[in-house]
């Protein structure tokens, strides 16, 4: 039979009973057992029959983090692991599991060496408390990175990531005895690895240009909704870069159960259905072989995570960020978490349900390209007669007026499927470049992006693509991030880098085309 | 009758940015000084908060997505708004939403 079903009858089950047990709870005058070790008094009630006494959640947290993380079935012993820290509850549990779990000095060590990467949002969430965040982090004796939010605007290759901290040799060698002699302890192990790469330092004047730049595609970015979506995608594609600069390939993500089923469902209202399944999944591997990007706490709920901290004594700092203290109606995504946890409210199901069903869906078709913002494989070219270019032709002829509206015939044929139709530009500045091409005339006269491909045009330095050029390169999510912007001149160079690489190799493609032989 | 109240997890932001407050209930008439959570929820609302009450109650009870703990033990266990307070309970508010 289907796992749906059954998993489905089990809830309804556990509910029944658990509907019984909490009766049960309450009519006792005693009181109430926990239901694993029944001996200490229940002092949690999670989920719909799980009543624990405070050492038996703990342990059950504890197993149910290593046994997702154990499922992933990935990992290398004792490899090097990034722990995202926002020291917000989530990721300061996640890195209290692991960096307690990696010091273990029985078998149940956990087998990683783990440091934590914090990414200094201040440039566009003012209110971050940058130095308490830094202080939190010092207190996990690991390795400690910070890379700056607005690094991300710069080139690909310029470093990113710099070490806060590096003086936990001495120390934990003092707290740990010296019992373990084989082998070195974690933390000083991966001090030791990973230190001398991330010596390169990101250049202050550049990173102060590049504040400003980030700056001005926050304020141009429109809505509450845009913003949120943009500072997920560069904080993601930060956190992606200072990996693969410090040559860590385990990325390790605090997403938890609730954070994903709210972020499931903001995604589906925001036009990410065909990216639901990677939004979920317990691997990421949106970067390849090189970046391994793991959510372990994603069977765990933010209840669970948030009396983990209570009982545990982890300390956090209360999430900051746009959104903070801010009505429902200010993004897409508060109001989906304010629907979200209403529901569970009444139905303790809900988040777990919403969650697992993400998990079963998955994008039909091959996608062939990837967005080159989100990096998720780009879901814009469904075929000719899709809603979706429906939406679009209609916009095109809206709002370009009768006299400037061309539809072009010879696009729409191309193997990429793409309907696309030419905005002619008002009067001259056509074709720099010479050539017929529909490209040329689309980007208003500039020539096809230079990389001293064969048109040979003066305009061979990245000229920054135009809105157009933009969002046919970025998937529908993203295309309604950036349609939201006021001006496209700020975004970030690994974007406009991408569509320029693609759009030349399209132009190449298309000036070759006649001899192609394809394969149909 | 005294106790002590607690708020975390960013619901702290609502009540002044105090995490801990040992606060005195008063007797109510009639020589009733039985407190219950569901009494206990407006007296904070109106006595101790600081801004935004919605973003605290719902109804007459807490916002979804705050947890609410008596001395430590989930209040669902206790029977929530019927629970009745007891003089030096530790009740402690602790606020799951991410942008709270
Ligand atoms: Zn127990
Ligand atoms: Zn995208």
């Amino acid at each position: 039979m289907c796992s749906i079903e059954e998993g489905d009858l089990a809830d309804l089950r556990a509910r029944e009973e658990a509907q019984h047990l909490k009766a049960q709870a309450l009519s006792d005058t005693g009181p109430t057992l926990c239901q694993k070790c029944r001996s200490a008094p229940a002092v949690l009630l999670l989920r719909v029959n799980d009543i624990y006494c405070r050492d038996c959640f703990v342990a059950a947290f504890t197993h149910k983090f290593r046994s997702t993380l154990g499922k992933s079935r990935l990992l290398r012993p004792d490899e090097p692991a990034l722990v995202a820290f926002s020291g917000g509850v989530a990721s300061s549990v996640l890195a209290r599991l692991v960096s307690d779990g990696a010091s273990q000095t029985d078998s149940k060590r956990l087998r990683l060496r783990p440091g934590l990467l914090m990414v200094d949002e201040s440039a566009v969430v003012p209110e971050q408390d940058v130095k308490e965040v830094e202080r939190l982090a010092g207190t996990y004796r690991v390795p400690v990175y910070r890379a700056k939010l607005e690094a991300v605007m710069g080139d690909s290759g310029a470093p990113v990531v710099e070490r806060v901290n590096c003086k936990l040799k001495e120390e934990s060698t003092g707290d740990d005895g010296g019992t373990e002699s084989s082998q070195a302890p974690p933390e000083a192990a991966s001090c030791d690895s990973v230190s001398s790469e991330a010596a390169v330092l990101p250049d202050e004047a550049r990173l102060a240009e590049l504040r400003a730049q980030l700056q001005q595609l926050w304020s141009a970015a429109g809505s509450g909704t845009a913003r949120e979506q943009l500072l997920e995608r560069l904080r993601s594609e930060l956190l992606a870069r200072a990996a693969l600069q410090l040559g860590i390939r385990l990325l390790l993500l605090a997403d938890t159960e609730t954070r994903l089923a709210v972020s499931l469902l903001s995604g589906l209202a925001g036009g990410r259905g065909a990216h639901a399944h990677q939004q979920t999944a317990l691997a990421d591997r949106r970067h390849g072989e090189r970046l391994l990007v793991l959510r372990p706490l994603r069977e765990l709920s933010s209840k669970q995570v948030a009396l983990f901290a209570h009982h545990c004594r982890v300390q956090y700092v209360p999430g900051v960020g746009p959104d903070t203290m801010a009505p429902a109606s200010a993004s897409i995504g508060r109001a989906t978490e304010e629907f979200v946890l209403g529901l569970q409210a009444s139905f303790p199901a809900t988040v777990s349900t919403v969650y697992r069903t993400g998990t079963k869906l998955s994008a039909v078709g091959a996608m062939t390209e990837d967005c080159a913002l989100c990096r998720l494989p780009l879901d814009t070219s469904g075929g000719a007669a899709s809603a979706l270019q429906a939406t679009r032709f209609s916009q095109m002829v809206s709002s370009s007026g009768p006299d400037r509206f061309q539809y072009d015939q010879h696009s729409a044929d191309t193997a990429a499927g793409h309907s696309r139709a030419t905005v002619l530009p008002p009067a001259a500045g056509n074709g720099s470049c010479g050539t017929d091409t529909p490209r040329c005339v689309e980007s208003g006269g500039a020539c096809c992006g230079g990389g001293g491909e064969r048109c040979g045009s003066a305009q061979t330095v990245s000229r920054k693509p135009s809105r157009e050029e933009l969002l046919e390169r970025l998937c529908y999510g993203c295309q309604l991030v950036v349609k939201d912007m006021k001006e496209v001149d700020n975004i970030p160079s690994f974007v406009t880098e991408e569509v320029a690489v693609r759009t030349r190799r399209e132009n190449m493609r298309k000036e070759i085309q006649d001899f192609l032989i394809e394969d149909s | 009758m005294q106790l002590t109240v607690e708020f975390s997890g960013g619901a702290e932001l609502l009540f002044g940015n105090v995490k801990q407050h040992r606060v005195t209930l008063p007797d109510r008439g009639d020589g009733d000084s039985v407190w219950t959570m569901e009494g206990l929820l407006p007296w904070l609302r109106d006595n101790l908060l600081k801004e935004r009450p919605e973003l605290f109650m719902q109804g007459d009870t807490v916002r979804p997505g705050i947890l609410v703990l008596v001395n430590d033990a989930d209040w669902e266990l206790l029977g929530q708004l019927s629970y009745k307070l007891q003089p030096d309970d530790t009740v402690v508010f602790i606020s799951t939403l991410h942008g709270g």
